[in-house]
C-alpha cells in the first residue's frame, strides 16, 4: 500500500473517524482506522465502535494497493500538523505506517487490516434523499433531553418515526420530553425506531460538514438483519445500530387539555431563568408564580440567598405557584427560535407544556419538582 | 500553656453480641456453648458466647476449626436484620448518657461523658448505670470502662471482660497502661511490636519510659510520638458523634457459587429490597445504585449508576442492579461468590424532589415497599416476600 493524498480530502474521513473509534474498549483494535486502498484512485477510511460504523471513500493517487489499520487518533493529529497540501502514506514491513509531508516523515506503528471488525454494507438498503437541514434541525431539538441514565436503554436514543411525508422524533429522560415533527421524505417506517444518543450526535457531526443534501436509510429488524440507521452524505456512510427496545407510549404524557396557559416572551423568560437558576441546586427548583399579567420566577438556596424578579406576561385560568428544575426549562427555551412562547399548566404537580407560539409542531414537555 | 480540663470518656462494648442476642431469645441456649457464623465450608466465626470460648473458640476463626475445638457448640447462621434491631436500642439507651456516642459497630461506643457526673455521679456510677439499663432494657451484658482518653477508656472496657466495669481516674492513667504489653498499643501491629521487642520494651511502662529519640529513632517521626504519647496515656482524639450514613448496603457470601445472570437477578432484587426498607425505616431516598461481585478468584468487581430521582422502592433498586451486573461476565467459569447491593447519594425521603412522567407507579412501589415493611413488623422478616424470589434457591 502506497497512495497521495490531499490533507483536506483525508481529513475530511479521519476527523469523522477518530470520533467514533474507541479507545476506551477491550479491543485495542477499535483504536484504529481502517485504510484501504483500491484501485488507482480509491481510498476507503473506516472506523468501528461496534454500534456505529464510519466508512468514508476518498479520492487518492494510489501507487499500490492494499491495507493496513493505525491508531485514529494519532493519525488524525499527525495528518492535521502537517505542512504540506498532500500526504504520502505507506505501508512498511510489519505493518508499520510511513507518513510523509514535505520533509516531515513519520513512522507509526499499526495493525494487519484483515484483523478489523466487518463494517456493515449498504448494498441491498435503499436511501431516500432528504434535507440536512431539516434532520439537523430535528437532531438539534431532541438530542438534549436524552437519558443519560444507563438502566433504562430504551430511552437512551432519539425515538423516530416517519410515515414518508413527515417524520416525527421524539426524546425523554423521564423527566422531561422533547418532540418535534416536521416534514421529510424519510423511507415510511411501519413502527418507529430508537437511534441511540451517540449515534444521533455521530450523524449530526457528519451533516455539519456537508451540504444540504443527505440521504438516509432504515433497516428495520423486520428483516431479519441488524437493525441500522444509515446516513449518506456524498461519499461518507455512517452506520447506527439501533436500540432494540420498545419506546414508552410517550402520547401519554403530553397533556392535552390544560386549565391555564401563560404567553411569554422567551428571551426575557430564558434571562430570567438563567438568573434564578444561580440561586437553584440540584435538589432545589425554581418556582414560578403566575398571576394575570405576569409570572414571579424566584429561587432560594439556603446556602447561597435568594432572587425574585417579575415577568410581564399574558395569564389565562388563575393564578398558580409550581417548581421547576430551571435546567429543563431553559434546555427547552434555548432550542426555539420563536418570540413568545406557550406556557401550558395543569395543578402543581401535573406536567407542564411549553411550544413556540408560532410553531405548533414542535414542544416540550416538564415535570413540575415537589417543593 | 494550661493543660485541657481532663475529659471523661466511657467506652461500651456489648459481651459476645451476636451469640449472646440469640442465647436471649431462646432461653434453652443459654449456658451452652454458641456460635454464630457462617457455613462450614467456607465461612467464619462472627462471634461465640463465652461457654464458646472456654473451648478456644475465637471471633474470625474458620467455622470448620471452631468446629473441631467444640464440637458440641450450637452453630448458627447470623441474623443481622436481627442484631441491628437490638443494636437500634442499645444505642437508645446509650444517648441517654451523652449528647456526643460515637458508635464504632453495631455492639460498641464511646461516650464522651465529661460533666455528666453531675447527673450521674462517678464514673464508676454512670457505667453501673450504663450497664444495668442496657441489661434491663434490652437484655444484654455490656462492659463498660472510663478514663480520661478514648485509647485508655477502651482497653478499660475490655481487660475485665464479660461485665467488666473498670474505672481509671485521671491519676492513675500511667499506673494502669504500665504492665500492659506492647500489643495494647492502638495501632502497634506485629511488626511495630517486634521492633519494641527487640529493643527489649515489652509493656506499655516500657515505652513511657523511653525517650521520644528513641521510639523516633526506631519507628520514624510519626509512629514514634504517636507511640511515645499512647503509653503515657496522652490521646486528644475526640469523641465524633455519629453523621449521616452515607450509604446503606446489603451483601452476603454463598454458599454455593452463582454461575449465572438468571441466578443473580432474584438474589439481587432480595438484597435490594431490604436495602430499600432500611432506607424507608430511615425515610430516605437514595440515588445511587451499586452492585457488587466478588469471583471465586477473590476478584472484585462494581458497578454503580446515579438516577436524577431518588428512590425507596426496592424493585427499582433491584432492577437496576441486576441491569448493571449483566455486564459483569458470570458463567460456570466466571463464578460469584458473593453479592452486594448498596445505595448512596442519600436524600430525605419526603423533601423536594423532580417528579417523572411515571410518578403514579413509582408511589405505588414505594407504597408496595410501606406495606411490606408493616407486615414484617407485625409477623416477622419471612412473612411476606415478592414471587420473584421463588427464583432464589439462596433465600433462607
Amino acid at each position: 500500500m502506497d497512495i497521495r493524498i490531499q490533507k483536506s480530502e483525508f481529513l475530511r474521513g479521519l476527523r469523522l473517524a477518530q470520533n467514533i473509534a474507541d479507545r476506551k474498549s477491550t479491543m485495542p483494535m477499535l483504536a484504529n482506522v481502517l485504510l484501504r486502498a483500491s484501485g488507482k484512485n480509491e481510498l476507503l477510511v473506516a472506523a468501528t465502535d461496534l454500534n456505529i460504523s464510519l466508512s468514508a471513500e476518498l479520492g487518492s493517487q494510489n501507487e499500490s494497493e492494499g491495507g493496513l489499520t493505525l491508531g485514529a487518533k494519532a493519525l488524525y493529529d499527525i495528518v492535521a500538523s502537517m505542512p504540506d497540501d498532500e500526504v504520502h502514506l505507506a505501508r512498511r514491513e510489519n505493518n508499520w505506517a510511513e507518513i510523509r509531508a514535505g520533509k516531515v516523515r513519520y513512522r507509526l506503528a499499526g495493525m494487519p487490516d484483515r484483523d478489523f471488525p466487518q463494517v456493515p454494507t449498504t448494498d441491498d438498503v435503499s436511501f431516500s434523499q432528504v434535507s440536512a437541514k431539516t434532520l439537523r434541525e430535528m437532531i438539534d431539538k431532541t438530542l438534549f433531553s436524552v437519558c443519560s441514565d444507563e438502566t433504562r436503554f430504551h430511552l437512551n436514543g432519539v425515538f423516530f418515526e416517519s410515515d414518508g411525508k413527515t417524520a416525527c422524533m421524539v426524546s425523554t429522560d423521564g423527566h422531561r420530553l422533547s418532540k418535534i415533527e416536521r416534514s421529510l421524505e424519510a423511507p415510511a417506517l411501519s413502527a418507529g425506531i430508537i437511534i441511540p444518543k451517540k449515534g444521533v450526535a455521530e450523524i449530526k457531526r457528519s451533516l455539519d460538514g456537508g451540504g444540504d443534501a443527505c440521504e438516509l436509510a432504515v433497516q428495520t429488524p423486520a428483516q431479519h438483519q441488524t437493525p441500522h440507521f444509515y446516513l449518506r452524505t456524498g461519499t461518507i456512510t455512517l452506520a447506527v445500530k439501533l436500540i432494540e427496545s420498545e419506546f414508552p407510549p410517550y402520547d401519554q404524557v403530553i397533556p392535552k387539555e390544560n386549565k391555564r396557559r401563560a404567553t411569554i416572551d422567551r428571551g426575557i423568560f430564558l434571562d430570567a431563568l438563567k438568573r434564578a437558576q444561580l440561586m437553584s441546586s440540584e435538589t432545589r427548583g425554581v418556582k414560578l408564580a403566575l398571576e394575570d399579567e405576569k409570572v414571579e420566577v424566584a429561587g432560594d438556596n439556603p446556602d447561597v440567598g435568594e432572587v425574585h424578579e417579575e415577568l410581564p406576561a399574558a395569564c389565562e385560568g388563575g393564578k398558580l405557584a409550581i417548581g421547576f428544575n430551571p435546567k429543563y426549562v431553559v434546555d427547552l427555551l434555548s432550542h426555539m427560535d420563536a418570540e413568545q412562547v406557550h406556557v401550558e399548566l395543569g395543578d402543581e404537580l401535573d406536567p407542564c407544556l411549553i411550544r413556540p407560539a408560532e410553531d405548533p409542531s414542535y414542544l416540550g414537555v416538564v415535570m413540575p419538582m415537589r417543593i | 500553656m494550661a493543660a485541657p480540663p481532663p475529659k471523661t470518656i466511657a467506652h461500651v462494648d456489648l459481651d459476645a453480641f451476636y451469640a449472646s442476642v440469640e442465647q436471649r431469645e431462646d432461653p434453652s441456649l443459654c449456658g451452652r456453648p454458641v456460635v454464630v457464623g457462617g457455613s462450614e465450608r467456607r465461612g467464619v466465626v462472627a462471634a461465640a458466647s463465652y461457654e464458646a470460648r472456654a473451648f478456644g473458640v475465637r471471633s474470625a476463626m474458620p467455622t470448620a476449626e471452631a468446629k473441631r475445638r467444640c464440637p458440641r457448640a450450637v452453630f448458627l447462621p447470623p441474623r443481622m436484620e436481627r442484631y441491628a434491631e437490638y443494636s437500634q436500642r442499645f444505642f437508645a439507651v446509650l444517648d441517654r448518657f451523652a449528647p456526643r456516642v460515637e458508635s464504632l459497630s453495631l455492639d460498641e461506643a464511646f461516650l464522651d461523658v465529661t460533666g455528666e457526673e453531675r447527673l450521674f455521679g462517678t464514673g464508676r456510677d454512670i457505667a453501673e448505670a450504663i450497664a444495668r439499663e442496657t441489661r434491663e432494657e434490652i437484655g444484654l451484658a455490656a462492659s463498660v470502662g472510663v478514663a480520661p482518653s478514648k485509647f485508655v477508656a477502651k482497653i478499660a472496657s475490655d481487660i475485665e471482660k464479660p461485665e467488666g466495669r473498670v474505672i481509671v481516674e485521671p491519676s492513675r492513667v500511667q499506673d494502669f497502661l504500665s504492665p500492659l504489653p506492647t500489643s495494647r498499643l492502638w495501632g502497634a501491629g506485629p511488626a511495630v511490636q517486634k521492633r519494641l521487642r527487640e529493643r527489649g520494651l515489652r509493656t506499655i511502662g516500657d515505652v513511657a519510659r523511653c525517650a521520644d529519640e528513641t521510639l523516633v529513632a526506631l519507628l520514624g517521626p510519626g509512629l514514634g510520638r504517636h507511640f511515645a504519647a499512647l503509653s503515657r496515656g496522652l490521646d486528644e482524639r475526640e469523641v465524633e458523634p455519629d453523621s449521616e450514613p452515607i450509604s446503606i448496603g446489603h451483601e452476603e457470601t454463598f454458599n454455593a457459587d452463582v454461575t449465572s445472570h438468571e441466578e443473580l437477578g432474584p438474589i439481587l432484587l432480595r438484597q435490594a429490597d431490604r436495602v430499600a426498607a432500611r432506607l424507608r425505616r430511615q425515610d430516605r431516598r437514595a440515588r445511587t445504585v451499586v452492585v457488587k461481585l466478588k469471583y471465586t478468584d477473590f476478584e472484585l468487581k462494581t458497578r454503580r449508576a446515579t438516577f436524577t430521582d431518588g428512590t425507596a422502592d426496592g424493585r427499582r433498586i433491584g432492577r437496576a442492579a441486576a441491569e448493571l451486573a449483566g455486564g459483569l461476565s458470570l458463567s460456570p467459569r466466571r463464578r460469584a461468590r458473593l453479592a452486594g447491593v448498596a445505595v448512596s447519594t442519600l436524600e430525605p425521603r419526603h423533601g423536594p424532589h423532580q417528579l417523572s412522567f411515571d410518578e403514579a407507579s413509582r408511589q405505588r412501589g414505594e407504597r408496595l415497599g410501606d406495606a411490606l415493611d408493616q407486615i414484617e413488623a407485625k409477623f416477622g422478616e419471612r412473612a411476606v416476600g415478592r414471587a420473584a424470589y421463588a427464583g432464589d434457591k439462596r433465600r433462607r
